[in-house]
């Protein structure tokens, strides 16, 4: 740099007040080609107060800009006309290098129009030659300073508020009393569903519900504001909007910030309605337990009728009696089922087999007007799930769709592969196997199809209101989902997920066996039930079949009669939930004193009611309230035999 | 009270001896020449002054000889360069002729016309030949 001069100097200023921290180490740069201009400057920099500055000068532009390479100058001060460059271009080259310094320009000509052009295009200030004395170069050099750093921070805030504005997920309007758009980001022009060109000098009334001004207010008289409006998009969609608005930003202009909330909204309703059916599901839970005991009580009494009957007439009305406990037991179920409360024998399965298993069934189902198909995908993943309730579902299903096409029409089954990437309200990201039931029937509004899962809510003359629920409630218990999509007079379709169960073999799915018929047996039994009636009842049948039965109404006296017991106890029969001493207590007791005893637990809950109750337990050795005795001598018939081939 | 007085007569006698000890430039004043300003411009700093003086003593001949150069090789832009130069040289000095004939001669190079340049030329050369005495008295002030 064979020009430049380097000078720092201290000095004391006793005219021009200047703050330490303003002039502390001001690093000025003199780019001048003039040796009279530059030697006044430099002598009148380095006059004079208290604040150290250093002074570099140059002569030519190039030299000016290998400077600022290296250095970051406060303040440039600048003669446009040197000897490699004229005009504007020194200007624009130097800016361009030190961004960050102010631009104080010096010119020869006295020219205002020239000044304020300067100015205009990013300098500081503009001094004519000749102009100016120490104290107004100064007081320049220091205003310049200032201005650049105030100016320097309205870019930084402006580029932070248009960095938000431009990147914000809401959507921000800025619009004038009238309600037009002045200004839009993408995000509000996405939100209204039209390009940000259209909606600038538009009114966002345009794009609303009628009302929507009432919702909005005066701006003028609101100075904020907060609430929500319908969007009315032009492809017929609707958006609900939480809005804020801040009125006067700027005289006349007001801001408003719009967020679309629909999916929101959406999820909130299918929370509480997921809520309202949680609770729904646990009433009727409770009730159906409490319904159960009193049946098996009155089923068990008409078994032992009609076992000791006289004569024909008394053993029919026994048969009737258990048929409609039979039938009763049968709604209790349902309500279990949609409590979620139902005993489940998981297995790993293939939907489309269930379906076909169950076609036949299906095809009885439908009236001769019904045209009934099924779509199953290949290699479909396998579920975990109780056959047993897929067929109440897909039979439930069916039954549903045939109620609503009285007049006849199309059935459709679909089996397919789902992989649900959203995060939905029940329905987490993952692989699905979804089974579609579609029919053409009267479909439902939207009101119904928010009702539909309720229990007892139904439409039709005679219906019990639980066939959906109970869809619900195994969907639920099984891990799965179900949705429903209808439209009035155009027919309905209900889909139910299924996780699919990863690394699994399709061919290892084999056929459920079938339990043994055969009831009558020699062993002993202790038997324990809180539950008298039932007690007496189940005692009586099983010995009726044979078997010495041994009797406790609780734990604590079931613990008793085991311990007095000289001989083998084969079975434990016992309920979970007894006053003194639990089902828990007691099995661990009976396995401690006779290990070779086996159990069976029955309840009016659920085996997860079992294992909530830190009962290890295999699920074949649990059987649920209400059973026919012959169930029950099944199951206790099953357990020993196992037992038997076992030892 | 007496005090203040005591302050005031003090600040008086310094500002009184602060006069009496400037130098006089009156009889340089004129039409052409400020040599009030100039010495204002300089924050009455003599030190200041003769430096400049001794910068336009070498510097303003080079001037001239670039303006000369311009003419007679008929440069248009290097005779508007030069007269710029020049200007804002003897605008540091408030030398209102010089600087308003340097301008003319700028003009004339920025709109292309070396031609019949010759006039100012020579009116420039006597405006720097009346500047240099006149700073030269100036500077001979309070040695």
């Amino acid at each position: 740099m064979p020009n430049a001069q380097s000078c720092g100097v201290d000095f004391k200023m006793s005219t021009l007040v200047m703050d330490a921290r303003q002039t502390a180490l001001l690093q000025v740069l003199l780019v001048e080609d003039n040796p009279v201009d530059a030697k006044l400057i430099t002598g009148l920099l380095l006059r004079g107060p208290s604040a150290m500055l250093k002074c570099r000068h140059v002569t030519q532009l190039a030299e000016a800009l290998h400077q600022l390479e290296h250095d970051a100058p406060d303040v440039v001060l600048l003669d446009l006309n040197l000897e490699d460059s004229a005009g504007y271009p020194t200007f624009y080259r130097v800016q361009q290098a030190a961004a960050k310094a102010a631009i104080l320009v010096l010119s020869g000509s006295d020219d205002e129009e020239l000044a304020i052009r300067t100015v205009r295009e990013g300098a500081q200030d503009y001094l004519v030659k000749g102009s100016f004395d120490g104290r107004l170069l100064l007081r320049s050099i220091r205003y310049a300073i200032e201005r650049k750093r105030s100016q320097e921070a309205l870019r930084q805030s402006q580029a932070t508020v248009r960095a938000i504005f431009e990147n914000s997920l809401d959507g921000i309007v800025i619009f004038e009393g009238t309600g037009l758009c002045m200004e839009a980001n993408v995000a509000a022009a996405a939100l209204v569903g039209v390009p940000r060109e259209e909606l600038i000098g538009s009114r966002l009334s345009d794009f609303c519900d009628k009302g929507f001004e009432d919702v909005w207010g005066d701006p003028s008289v609101n100075q904020n504001g907060r609430g929500q409006f319908w969007l009315q998009l032009k492809n017929g969609a609707r958006r609900m909007v939480d809005y804020c608005f801040r009125a006067n930003i700027l005289p006349g202009q007001h801001l408003a910030v719009l967020r679309d909330i629909t999916e929101q909204q959406d999820l909130e309703e299918q929370l509480r309605q997921s809520q309202k059916m949680e609770a729904v599901g646990r009433l009727a839970g409770g009730v159906a337990h409490d319904f159960n005991n009193i049946l098996g009580i009155i089923s068990g009494h008409a078994e032992l009728l009609q076992l000791s009957a006289p004569n024909a007439v008394d053993r029919t009305r026994a048969e009737r009696i258990i048929s409609a406990t039979e039938k009763a037991a049968s709604l209790t179920r349902q309500l279990l089922a949609f409590g979620r409360k139902q005993v489940m024998s998981l297995k790993l399965l293939n939907l489309s087999t269930i379906v076909d298993g169950i076609r036949s069934m299906v095809d009885c189902l439908m009236s001769a007007e019904v045209q009934i198909s099924v779509h199953a995908g290949k290699n479909l993943g396998l579920v975990r799930a109780d056959q047993s309730q897929l067929e109440q579902v897909i039979m439930n299903l069916a039954t549903n769709a045939r109620q609503a096409m009285p007049e006849g029409g199309n059935l459709t089954i679909t089996i397919e592969e789902f992989h649900s990437s959203k995060d939905l309200a029940d329905l987490p990201p993952g692989e699905y196997v979804r089974l579609s039931v579609s029919d053409t029937g009267v479909g439902m509004t939207e009101e119904v199809q928010s009702r539909v899962f309720e229990p007892f809510f139904t439409t039709k003359k005679m219906g019990s209101g639980l066939g959906l629920s109970t869809v619900y409630g195994i969907m639920k218990q099984s891990g799965g989902y179900v949705t429903v999509q209808s439209t009035p007079e155009q027919g309905s379709t209900f889909s139910v997920f299924l996780p699919v169960v990863s690394g699994t073999d399709t061919s290892a799915v084999s056929a459920e066996p079938r339990h043994s018929t055969r009831v009558a047996g020699n062993e002993t039994i202790l038997l324990v039930d809180n539950e008298e009636d039932l007690r007496n009842a189940a005692s009586e049948y099983l010995q009726g079949c044979g078997y010495k039965v041994l009797v406790a109404g609780d734990g604590k006296e079931a613990v008793e009669v085991s311990d007095q017991h000289q001989g083998t106890i084969s079975l434990l029969i016992s309920d979970i939930m007894m006053p003194k001493l639990s089902g828990r207590g007691l099995i661990e007791h009976v396995r401690k004193t006779r290990p070779g005893t086996g159990v069976l637990l029955i309840s009016g809950y659920t085996d997860d009611a079992v294992s909530n109750h830190g009962i290890s337990l295999d699920p074949s050795c649990f059987l649920q309230k209400p059973f026919t005795f012959q169930i029950l001598g099944a199951k206790i018939r099953g357990i020993l035999d196992e037992a038997a081939i076992g030892s | 009270m007496d005090t203040e007085k005591q302050k005031i007569s003090g600040m008086n006698q310094e500002i009184i001896a602060g006069i009496l000890q400037s130098p006089k430039f009156d009889y340089l004043k004129s039409e052409r020449f400020d040599p009030e300003s100039l010495w204002d411009r300089v924050d009455s700093d003599m030190g200041l002054l003769r430096e400049l003086i001794e910068v336009f003593a070498e510097e303003g001949p080079k001037m001239l000889a670039r303006i000369d150069e311009a003419i007679s090789h008929g440069s248009a832009l290097e005779l508007e360069k030069a007269s710029h130069k020049m200007k804002g040289s003897v605008l540091q000095f408030s030398a209102r002729k010089a600087a308003a004939v340097a301008a003319e001669l700028e003009e004339k190079g920025r709109a292309g016309i070396v031609a019949g340049a010759e006039p100012l030329q020579a009116q420039l050369k006597q405006e720097i030949n009346l500047l240099q005495n006149s700073l030269n008295l100036m500077a001979a002030e309070v040695r």
